[in-house]
């Protein structure tokens, strides 16, 4: 019988270090008791969740019904106007950033989001293709808000990988980023002269920017986040 | 016989008023599910103990189950299949229910080495009817085994047909109470601590003498759950004095047996549970004054007017017409926010006293200890079980955090105080 010189307790037979202060047990009296069953057992049981891949494939299935319908339908009853690429290019859309990713469990995230940014980008070629809103909006606006809201959140991924991050840091980069991309969208809409809409993204931004420094109180003041973390616990 | 028994039992009943709390609350990651164990001095046969379990299950048509959704309400329906799998015990005890898992059985019965375990949903039953179902199947076990042991204490007496009375619910024909309950609290400290991976729990049993425990809670005046009860509130007050400035209550909710209040005869759930608890703000209390507190605070709680205006309460609000017609997703749903933003908020520790478990003579020399094991909590660090046997008293923490300090403080105290404990845990 084995005792811990720290806390005091008598160990079990099988302990090779207290259960309580993980002082390991050293007793030269003891044979080994390798063959002796432990007081629990060792193995875990993790629970398994539904089969996630099956699901893909069914609902991949499910979406390329109605695909297939909308093209045949186009071609055949009004092959001058395409309006199928624009189902096609949504359920694509749909397909890459949710159902793609369960077949694909163990791809790196940086990827996935590449992969995400390029569907995006091609999603919104589609409506530039078929001459929506002018020629120049796609080069001059579309693409480099893309680009700059996906390098936000490859940003977002990568600090959020290295170390575990209080929620409230989280959500304060997320407002910062939003101002970033709000504004760029902005600098976008001004060297294109789109001088409406520009106001409007002026004005989001600006409330964008109130939210960073509430965030950032919060994130500083370790009053205010225990009083947000009591406030809104989940 | 089998016939006689099998007619007797009803297709489908209603959850009891407790039960009904908990198929709601079952999340994925998250069920109320406690653990009933009994460690043998010889190892365990699984081919008998399926045999066994095989010839007992007629007996306990309220384990023989499985959970159906209506358009209103959970119900239970007599399952089907005879028995459910016996399994090689696993590391982590008490992990999620799914309903459809198992052969739709609300109970999970495990062998390892000398122990028979049984991990049981709380909508079936609760620990009285759980220890009685285990020692009747280790009772059942050691028959096979070629012993003979006959009925009484804790092990049913498999011949008989059970009585209806076993199968109700008995909280509406106890709830007769006009007063007002109030069923709210206040929200109190948890520990802090790093999480354990989903499913996971850090079980740590303490081994003691029940009489060294009896006679340091007897010098005190109190009983041995108020003499813990204290103990838990000790620690768990001073932890919160070095984890925060702002303070707030610490309470320990004891879950009450109230076929001791009332005369019943239910295997279904048929407990309430009593909070204790003290405010650090007020000032630092010591030990005595916490046992004091622990002591006079429960035995007021006690008082069956009180616990019969709470159940009429919990029978009211499950009456009530327009809860009563609110779809079962609906009622779902509030059920999970109710749970969020209540249930485990109101309690700093969980502490079970299950009691002296009592065998017949004939058997006591083939039983090794009895162990109780409430389920891991999603916020509390210390969900306490006890149980003693012959002279020998398991209390048991499940702690869903990685640090065990709670655990270490415990069983260092008892032993500062000259317990001699002897700790088994699932720690590797």
């Amino acid at each position: 019988m084995s005792y811990c010189v720290n806390c005091g307790v008598e160990l079990d037979s099988t302990a090779k270090k207290c259960a309580l202060c993980d002082t390991p047990v050293y007793n030269p009296a003891l044979k080994s008791t390798n063959n002796e069953p432990t007081p629990f057992s060792r193995i875990p049981m993790i629970p398994t969740n539904i089969k996630q891949k099956f699901v893909a494939l069914i609902i991949t299935y499910i979406l390329l019904i109605p695909n297939i319908v909308c093209t045949l339908i186009n071609l055949l009853v009004n092959p001058h106007n395409l309006w199928f690429v624009y189902v096609l290019s949504s359920s694509f859309l749909v397909w890459v950033v949710f159902i793609f990713p369960f077949f694909t469990k163990k791809l790196h995230p940086y990827i996935m989001w590449a992969f995400d940014t390029i569907t995006i980008a091609l999603y919104v070629f589609v409506f530039h293709a078929k001459n929506l809103g002018g020629e120049k909006w796609y080069l001059g606006i579309a693409l480099p808000t893309i680009l700059t809201v996906s390098l936000c959140v490859l940003f977002f991924i990568y600090w959020g990988r290295k170390k575990k991050r209080h929620w409230t840091s989280k959500m304060l980069l997320i407002f910062i980023e939003l101002v970033i991309s709000l504004s760029a969208l902005c600098v976008c809409l001004y060297i294109a002269q789109h001088m409406i809409t520009f106001d409007v993204f002026i004005v989001i931004d600006a409330c964008c920017l109130a939210l960073v420094f509430f965030w950032l109180y919060s994130n500083r003041s370790k009053k205010v986040r225990a009083w947000l973390g009591r406030k809104i616990f989940v | 016989m089998a016939e006689k028994k099998s007619h007797s039992s009803p297709e489908w009943f209603r959850l009891d008023n407790a039960g009904i709390l908990f198929p709601g609350q079952n999340t994925r990651n998250w069920s109320n599910i406690f653990r009933f164990s009994i460690e043998m001095k010889e190892k365990i046969d699984p081919d008998v103990l399926k045999q066994a379990l095989e010839n007992i299950m007629p007996r306990f048509p309220a384990f023989n189950v499985r959970l159906r959704k209506g358009l209103f309400w959970y119900y239970l329906e007599k399952n089907p299949v005879k028995v459910p799998k016996v399994s090689p015990d696993i590391k982590n005890p008490c992990y999620r229910v799914k309903f459809k898992e198992s052969d739709r059985f609300l109970f999970r019965v495990y062998y390892h080495g000398n122990h028979i375990a049984v991990d049981l949903f709380h909508a079936v039953s609760d620990g009285y009817g759980n220890s009685r179902f285990v020692c009747t199947l280790a009772a059942e076990y050691l028959r096979l085994k070629g012993h003979n042991i006959p009925s009484g204490g804790f092990v049913k007496n498999i011949r008989e047909i059970p009585p209806s009375a076993e199968l109700a619910d008995d909280f509406p024909k106890y709830a007769n109470s006009k007063a007002k309950a109030s069923i709210t609290d206040k929200h109190v400290y948890h520990p802090t601590g790093t999480k354990l991976s989903k499913h996971m729990v850090n079980m740590t049993c303490g081994i003691m003498s029940f009489d060294e425990i009896h006679s340091l809670a007897k010098a005190k005046g109190v009983t041995v759950t108020e003499f813990f009860a204290a103990i838990m509130l000790d620690i768990h007050c001073r932890k919160q004095l070095q984890e925060t400035r702002r303070l707030k209550e610490v309470s320990v909710q004891i879950p009450i047996n109230l076929r001791n209040v009332y005369p019943s005869e239910t295997m279904r759930n048929f407990s309430i549970c009593l909070m204790v608890k003290v405010d650090p703000n007020f000032g630092e209390y010591s030990f005595d004054e916490l046992l004091q507190q622990v002591a006079l605070q429960l035995r007021l709680a006690r008082d069956e007017k009180k616990i019969n205006a709470t159940i009429s309460k919990h029978v009211r609000i499950e009456r009530n017409p327009f809860l009563k017609f609110l779809p079962l997703p609906v009622k779902n749903v509030s059920l999970n926010v109710a749970t969020l933003v209540g249930a485990e908020q109101t309690t700093s520790v969980y502490l079970s006293n299950l009691g002296e478990v009592k065998l017949p003579d004939e058997m006591v020399p083939f039983i090794e200890k009895v162990l109780f094991v409430p389920g891991p909590g999603i916020r509390t660090a210390a969900r306490c079980g006890i149980a003693s046997f012959n002279g020998k008293l398991i209390f048991t923490i499940a702690n869903c955090y990685e640090e065990n300090d709670i655990e270490r403080e415990f069983f260092t105290t008892l032993v500062k105080m000259g317990v001699h404990v002897k700790i088994e845990s699932n720690r590797e």
